[in-house]
């Protein structure tokens, strides 16, 4: 069952004197729906991601999911990175149950991994090495383990960003499908904006200094979606125009019309002071299990 | 025309040619180092004749490998040898024990935190250059037995190179593995279990490797001490007693012994190391 998310008033600053890179960000997420971010690089939708995730904690505001204030990681918010992090000293099938192990679901953990890998079409792999496999296997193979632990939500910072084309395409296709099948909630992180119309309900435009929401875009177009669809061609242009005005500035005037284009199930109406109150102090980051 | 240009591409499919993987295998694994082996003993042959063949030498004479060689079989089928290499054996193996139990953990601090690797830079480097031996007259001092000195002196011998290169270790592992860990909300503990132990296996194998040979040498001069039993007494007594044909069986099999513990670890370094599975 995919979770809500709530985006309460967020503002962060890397340190205690430097500038906003986020300032004042609202937004919810309704269960099960698909969320692409983009914007320039630097806009912080990174930093947005790992708060998201609880790999990091913003300066002000805060992040619900189902209505549970993050504060640190969670398998059921689990994320998936640009590289894909898989132990060189695990085989595939050991990879897939890291996840559960370090939760400590370890009850019928041969056939949840069996499962997972059947998921991802990897059913043939498990015995082997991660280095063995190609650049989309392995990503395949980190899909699984993120599935593995049945998360509520799926968090993507440009995962398919080092694949060839072919493959990014596959894969965009396949963790859609999945992530709709099992009603997962996805949060995506990319430059590219064919992959955000591929795999977004909606597509929220990030501007820069400081990172802020711009616009956001519904895309109602039927699963499995395709670049040559005219209908995809129209939308790549809206979201192009987009893209190139959140590139021109910051405009507050866009930043106040944002709750009037946002997404009717998100129902956007509360102003960012007012959302602040619904967090709890938090501490301002979370430390590494080892110091490095 | 035609032909030139044919025999031409004859010759380069000949010079190009690769040996088939039996032939690579027999001279890679059997051939090369057989002929390494005949080297040596040609050499050593030659030594002992010239040794033998100088009159101000020839007492020494017994060092020749027709003097050497039958005396290291009678040591093997006569049961002494085992008399004499199971102590070494012993106090080694509890040595390099003891080493890895403190280098160890140490190791894995010291890779994780930068402070401490300030911290314990300059002592520890200042340690390391020491001669284990010199550590000699305070191992008598501090220790009730005479294998405990010598055990303490393999133990500061193995030491170093398992504690830096598990702290090395620790500090290569790919911060993307801690990233993935936290993201599971993995444990301190469960960090340090399933990823970094099994992440720095390898270099502390390799380190393992290092300490054994640097604590095999170390043994033969440190079992001088005292004790009557063991591969470096048995050498100084060899010496004593005028025994060269003894002495040099001694260290020819100290060099055996020296060389299958080597290779015992290269193959845990093969069969537990993940490194070579890329």
């Amino acid at each position: 069952m995919g979770a809500s998310i709530q985006i309460n008033g967020i503002t962060h600053r890397f340190s205690e004197k430097g500038p906003n890179v986020l300032e004042n960000l609202v937004f919810d997420i309704a269960p099960g729906r698909s969320t692409a971010l983009i914007g320039e690089s630097g806009c912080g939708k990174s930093t947005l991601l790992h708060m998201l995730a609880g790999l990091m904690l913003p300066t002000e505001g805060c992040v619900r999911i189902n209505g549970r204030q993050v504060t640190k990681p969670h398998p059921e918010w689990n994320m998936m990175f640009q590289r894909p992090g898989l132990y060189p000293w695990l085989n595939v099938r050991q990879n897939v149950a890291l996840g559960l192990q370090f939760t400590g679901k370890t009850a019928a953990l041969s056939h949840r991994v069996e499962e997972m890998l059947a998921l991802v079409g990897l059913s043939d792999k498990g015995s082997s090495r991660p280095q063995d496999l190609s650049g989309g296997q392995q990503q395949r193979v980190a899909l699984a383990r993120s599935l593995a632990v049945e998360p509520e939500v799926i968090l993507l910072d440009e995962p398919f960003s080092a694949l060839d084309a072919f493959t990014r395409r596959n894969l965009q296709i396949e963790v859609r499908h999945i992530a709709r099948e099992k009603n997962i909630t996805l949060v995506l992180v990319t430059h590219d904006i064919d992959e955000a119309l591929t795999m977004g309900d909606s597509v929220v435009v990030m501007g820069r200094n400081p990172g802020s929401f711009q616009s956001v875009m519904e895309i109602e177009l039927a699963y499995p979606r395709s670049p040559i669809d005219p209908a995809f061609a129209l939308l790549r242009d809206e979201l192009m125009t987009r893209f190139k005005h959140s590139v021109e500035g910051y405009t507050p005037a866009r930043q106040a019309c944002l709750a009037s284009v946002s997404d009717p199930t998100n129902n956007i109406k509360t102003p960012a002071h007012e959302r602040l109150q619904e967090c709890k102090e938090t501490r301002r980051s979370a430390p590494l299990p080892i110091n490095r | 025309m035609s032909n030139g240009i044919s025999s031409g591409a004859v010759a380069i499919r000949i010079s190009t040619m690769p040996w088939s993987p039996l032939r690579q295998q027999l001279f890679g694994k059997v051939a090369y180092p057989l002929m390494g082996l005949a080297i040596l003993l040609v050499c050593w042959w030659f030594g002992g004749y010239l040794i033998a063949s100088n009159p101000a030498t020839q007492s020494f004479a017994g060092f020749a490998p027709a003097q050497a060689l039958p005396e290291a079989w009678r040591l093997i089928v006569s049961g002494t040898l085992m008399g004499t290499v199971l102590p070494s054996l012993y106090r080694i193996g509890m040595g390099l024990l003891w080493a890895s139990l403190v280098a160890v953990p140490i190791g894995i601090l010291v890779g994780a935190s930068p402070v401490l690797r300030q911290i314990t830079g300059f002592p520890f480097q200042l340690l390391r250059m020491v001669s284990p031996l010199a550590w000699m007259p305070i191992a008598v001092l501090a220790f009730a037995t005479w294998d405990g000195a010598i055990i303490f002196l393999i133990f500061m011998a193995a030491l170093w190179p398992i504690l830096f290169s598990t702290a090395f270790a620790v500090q290569r592992i790919d911060p993307m593995y801690f990233k993935v860990a936290r993201n599971f909300g993995a444990s301190p503990l469960a960090c340090l279990r399933r990823l970094v132990l099994p992440a720095v296996a390898p270099d502390i194998l390799a380190g393992f490797r290092l300490a054994l040979g640097i604590a095999w040498v170390v043994l033969v001069p440190a079992e001088y001490l005292g004790v009557t039993s063991g591969l470096g007494y048995a050498i100084n007594d060899a010496r004593d007693i005028l025994a060269y044909d003894l002495l040099a069986a001694l260290v020819l099999i100290i060099g055996i012994i020296g060389y299958l513990l080597d290779s015992i670890i290269v193959v845990l370094i093969r069969y537990l190391g993940w490194q070579n599975s890329a």
